[in-house]
């Protein structure tokens, strides 16, 4: 028996994937979900071999899913279209169905499915994850997992980011959270119009720089409204006048 | 008449000529702003001609006295200059005429090439907007992600239940049809729009079953009302987008229209999940909708954007010429 679970929020999808499924009597489905939160929380708690997964999704994408994964299912990519998704499967030898898929092309999927789940190979994420990362897109959330917790992040309560060898340190207004990605990622995908990379480990929000001083000779630090101070580096004294029309 | 000489030194001459031309030359460059101000097109009415005319009979004897009075006190004294100051006073009336003349047309013929110009710059933009908003409002109608969910749906619909598949098949053709027949920058009518949306509606209601709910509140009088082409269209699918696309709570998309005497006032209502942190501001559609609605009328704000709570609204003001 394969335990599967559908995320998928349209429910004509979610139908047609069960019709399919009944060529298939060894996969089970054991829930379907409409959001990517839930689809999220069941991947983590039911702990699936194979899971359905959409990407366009309220809540959460299909992608911003996989950043936060504890386990690792073998997945089948469901998407009507997203260019850069696409590449990006190709790229990694992930299977992904092209809405609308014929009941051949579903089968084929789910042969493919089962010897991954057979060879036991079936952690593909870090590698997507790491390609998708390069698409050149503003984000206006972030996903972190704090021990069971999922926290779902507006970019508008950042205030201040840090890095930490492998992860970067998220502050909010009355928080903090850990987060796998480089510094890189946050400084090319925060809006630049709001966010400036100050120093080598530091980013920070403009609107949240109450005053920029002179520390030691040639040194500045800037004083964030709440009193933190952060250093700046000098490749982001410049970036840091210019935001300021200093 | 015959040929008079006159014993003239170079000098004076000289000084003659650039005081007269000086004085004229100062005068014409103050004569531009009668006539960029008179009339900002550098049409020629007749109550710009008459303009020039008092103008005229105002400058130029200001002009010959002047010089007189200039020359006078430079060469007191010169009996033979005077003379011949005298007797070239007609020919210098003329000359001042034609001078005169010569700057306001020049002007105006600059006024004019420029008011044409900038017409011409105005009217680039818009057929690049308008041609820029076909293109998207085809590229949305043809927006991969609604085209092949739609698809997938059919699809589905063709198992369990194939009069639907077939309703939907229908709606969806009838959709593709309008954007291909869009494609002039006319207006429209609120009544055609509004068929339009609806068949988008209902395509977009068959996918997302319940949670999409259309209202519409529309007074008679909007129906008549004209409006460019695909307006509204940006607009729905906004509310769609960041509406229906990112909740797992019913959708209210509210499209409500009122007759406001010079104008009609269209507004689009839709509440969003709370928990979706969007951006604020106003995305590119909506910003290409407020461009268009600027170049058409020539008025700013005729698009606003309220924010509250977890209700997003977009008000339309449409002009009319009744």
């Amino acid at each position: 028996m394969i335990k599967t679970i559908i995320v998928e929020d349209e429910k004509l999808a979610r139908d047609l994937i069960h019709n399919y499924l009944m060529d298939h009597p060894d996969i089970q489905v054991t829930g379907e979900y409409e959001d990517g939160f839930s689809g999220l929380k069941a991947i983590n708690d039911l702990k699936p071999d194979l899971v359905f997964l959409d990407i366009q999704m309220p809540k959460l994408t299909g992608f911003e899913m996989l950043e936060v994964l504890d386990h690792k299912p073998a997945i089948i990519f469901t998407t009507a279209y997203d260019q850069y998704a696409i590449k990006a499967f190709e790229l990694n030898a992930v299977d992904y169905l092209l809405k609308p898929y014929s009941r051949d092309r579903f089968s084929e999927a789910v042969k493919k499915a089962r010897e991954r789940l057979d060879s036991g190979d079936v952690d593909i994420t870090d590698k997507l994850i790491n390609h998708i990362d390069k698409q050149p897109e503003t984000i206006h959330r972030v996903v972190v997992r704090s021990r069971s917790k999922i926290n779902v992040i507006p970019v508008d309560e950042l205030r201040y980011i840090k890095a930490e060898d492998d992860y970067v340190m998220l502050y909010t207004r009355d928080s903090k959270f850990l987060k796998q990605k480089t510094m890189r990622y946050f400084e090319s995908h925060l809006p630049s119009e709001d966010f400036i990379r100050i120093h080598r480990s530091y980013i920070a929000r403009l609107s949240e720089i109450s005053q920029m001083q002179l520390y030691e000779k040639d040194s500045y630090i800037v004083i964030l409204k709440d009193g933190t101070k952060l250093p700046v580096s000098k490749s982001g004294l410049p970036r840091l006048k210019n935001m300021l029309d200093f | 008449m015959g040929i008079i000489y006159y014993d003239l030194n170079v000098i004076l001459a000289l000084t003659d000529s650039l005081v007269y031309n000086g004085l004229f030359a100062a005068i014409a460059i103050s004569l531009w702003y009668p006539v960029r101000y008179n009339n900002p097109e550098g049409k020629i009415s007749f109550r710009a001609m008459s303009t020039y005319l008092i103008l005229g009979l105002l400058i130029l004897p200001a002009w010959l006295y002047l010089g007189y009075f200039i020359l006078k006190i430079l060469f007191p004294g010169n009996d033979e200059y005077f003379r011949f100051l005298n007797d070239s006073f007609f020919v210098r009336v003329i000359l001042g005429m034609l001078y005169f003349i010569a700057s306001v047309l020049f002007y105006h013929l600059l006024v004019y090439y420029k008011a044409l110009e900038e017409k011409r710059l105005n009217e680039t933009k818009l057929n690049l907007l308008v041609r820029e908003s076909e293109l998207n409002v085809i590229r949305s109608q043809m927006n991969p992600h609604f085209l092949f969910n739609s698809l997938n749906s059919i699809s589905s619909l063709t198992i369990s239940n194939p009069d639907r598949a077939r309703e939907m098949i229908i709606k969806l053709s009838d959709f593709l049809r309008y954007a291909l027949k869009y494609g002039q920058q006319d207006k429209t009518s609120f009544a055609e729009e509004l068929k339009n949306i609806e068949l988008y509606m209902d395509i977009e209601k068959i996918r997302f079953g319940e949670k999409l709910v259309f209202e519409k509140n529309i007074a008679n009088v909007c129906l008549q009302a004209k409006l460019p082409n695909m307006i509204l269209q940006p607009l729905i699918e906004n509310a769609i987008k960041h509406g229906v696309y990112e909740s797992t709570d019913h959708i209210i998309v509210n499209l409500s229209c009122k007759d406001s005497g010079s104008f009609i006032e269209i507004s689009l209502r839709n509440n969003f999940d709370p928990e979706y942190k969007s951006r604020t501001g106003a995305g590119v559609g909506l910003k290409n909708v407020e461009n268009r609605l600027r170049l058409i009328y020539n008025r700013e704000g005729l698009l606003k954007i309220k924010k509250e709570n977890n209700l997003f609204e977009v008000i339309l003001k449409i002009p009319q010429n009744k």
